[in-house]
């Protein structure tokens, strides 16, 4: 019969367990790898991973930069375009920048980069760990004594991050000032029926004056967590499959559907830290 | 008597909640041996050679209890740090039986993974590391291919260039001559012995290609029953009284090899 005297010991045991294995466990374990392999190893190795960081940013970033570019000026013209005819029905046609601001600076450009960039990089990062787990190659990395967290999860990690971030920027910015272009198109294709009748340089004045510390905060840190979240749930869900090829598409499939989830329940959280707080003193 | 670079000691090992494939396992291999492990497919062969690196670990039975311990280099394995176990990695080489080359990177690229992590060599050093074991391995003309693209022969030439490089202690080879046809598991396993010749590495070898060890000139053990039998020769084997253990002879093609 075993001692009683175990048992607290025994129930923290299967706690921790249970904690290890669980999804969560394992992504905050994988965090804690992340950040701490810059430290070891040797500083040689940093070369081949600017390598891996340096193709993850380009296919993260730069491949998908055109259609963002234009994805982001039709979303930003309709978005001004509506705006710009509702406002003025509701006498609050002032707080236009403060509104593009809104939906653009603090939502539209990290989550629609985010979902973009988890369906897209987030899955081939799935795939491509999920690939390399199931044909053995992340043992043969351990078999050679390297670190498959320092050699594959950070620098697709650092690529991710920063490559979503430049990606943010990227949309907010066309968004802003090129849908700006586009809804003056649509004012001269349908006059009268939209309010826009300001000016390129006002507008940019408005939604300059609109940018708080906050917002210039947030447009980087943002979509730097959502990079963060998608390349590590890309990575983790890669790492945890075992040896069959059939497990890789389940895993993508996993990888984007957490991200997305976890995107969402982010941003919900950055809107109740720093969004809805500064609204109260910004809309009537 | 020669220094021992890898021990397992009452070895028990089981796949979630099946019966144990390794129950006991006692193993060691001294510098300049080679020991070839044996036994029917299935029984844990692989396995042992997982554990014997870290790169598996059994779970504690119910009772809590240790299943068993493996030493590398003299080091407990399941004792020391994760950083400290992929140190002594450094001094080990392991062709594993898919081979597990990196699948987006060529062959001179997968030789010079561990070089570029694990020295402080130049590049020019590296570059010349990689081309003698390209030309010690015969693949002279496919060092730019990807694995991909090269003959299963050819892929496990390259892992074994890739296990070679860093200059090992102790090679672990796991099935080596699987999928090979007579010609080209002949062309591996000369290599060995002319590597082995040359740089007097250990070899352990798991297969169930029991002839491949009269090749190398080394003793075998076979695995049966989750435990590891006396070490025999070829000769032990094919005589012995167990038919069980002529049945692995008969396995084998013992024309081969002569």
């Amino acid at each position: 019969m075993r001692s009683r005297a175990g048992l607290p010991a025994r129930i923290l045991e299967w706690i921790g367990g249970a904690w290890s294995a669980s999804l969560p466990g394992q992504a905050v374990s994988l965090t804690w790898r992340v950040a701490a392999s810059p430290f070891r190893g040797r500083r040689s190795t940093l070369r081949q991973i600017l390598d891996v960081f340096l193709q993850q940013t380009y296919f993260t970033a730069v491949e998908p930069a055109p259609i963002v570019f234009f994805l982001a000026v039709l979303i930003g013209g309709v978005t001004l375009v509506e705006f710009t005819t509702l406002l003025p029905r509701l006498g609050t046609s002032n707080v236009l920048g403060e509104v593009m601001v809104l939906a653009i600076v603090r939502e539209l450009g990290p989550l629609f980069t985010a979902f973009l960039v988890a369906g897209r990089s987030g899955s081939a990062l799935a795939t491509y760990i999920g690939n390399m787990k199931v044909a053995g190659e992340v043992d043969s990395l351990e078999a050679m004594g390297i670190d498959p967290v320092r050699f594959l999860v950070l620098p697709a990690v650092l690529g991710c991050t920063i490559g979503l971030t430049c990606l943010s920027l990227l949309f907010t910015a066309a968004a802003l000032f090129g849908g700006f272009f586009l809804a003056q198109g649509l004012v001269v294709l349908f006059p009268g029926s939209l309010g826009l009748e300001t000016g390129f340089l006002e507008y940019v004045g408005r939604v300059s004056s609109a940018l708080g510390a906050t917002d210039l905060v947030l447009i980087v840190f943002k979509p730097a967590v959502f990079g963060l979240v998608v390349a590590l749930l890309a990575c983790l869900a890669g790492l945890r499959l075992e040896k069959s090829p059939h497990e890789v598409p389940q895993g993508t499939r996993s990888a984007v559907v957490q991200s997305f989830v976890s995107i969402v329940i982010l941003d919900g959280i950055f809107a109740t830290m720093f969004v809805i707080p500064g609204l109260a003193g910004v809309l009537p | 008597m020669s220094e021992v670079l890898s021990e397992a000691c009452g070895l028990r090992f089981s796949y979630a909640e099946g019966l144990p494939i390794l129950d006991g396992v006692d193993l060691e291999i001294r510098r300049g041996e080679v020991l070839l492990v044996g036994g029917e497919s299935g029984k844990g062969k692989s396995t042992l050679l997982r554990l014997l690196l870290g790169l598996e670990k059994p779970l504690p039975d119910m009772t809590g209890s240790c299943c068993g311990q493996v030493f590398l280099f003299g080091e407990d394995c399941w004792d020391v740090p994760v950083s400290r176990v992929r140190e002594l990695r450094q001094r080990t080489g392991f062709v594993f039986q898919g081979n597990a080359l990196i699948s987006h990177l060529s062959v001179a690229e997968n030789i010079a993974v561990p070089l570029h992590y694990h020295t402080k060599q130049t590049d020019r050093e590296i570059d010349e590391t990689v081309h003698r074991w390209v030309d010690n391995l015969l693949l002279t003309g496919h060092e730019h291919k990807r694995p991909a693209h090269l003959s299963l022969g050819m892929q496990r030439r390259a892992a074994m260039a890739r296990a070679m490089a860093m200059n090992p202690e102790i090679l672990f080879l796991d099935e080596p001559t699987a999928g090979l046809d007579v010609k080209n598991s002949e062309i591996f396993l000369s290599l060995v012995g002319n590597l082995r010749a040359l740089s007097n590495v250990a070899i352990l070898m798991v297969s169930h290609d029991l002839a491949s060890a009269r090749f190398l000139d080394g003793k075998i053990q076979l695995l049966m029953d989750g435990v590891l039998r006396e070490p025999k020769t070829y000769g032990d084997i094919s005589d012995s009284d167990d038919p069980r253990e002529r049945e692995l002879v008969r396995d084998d093609d013992d024309t081969r090899f002569e």
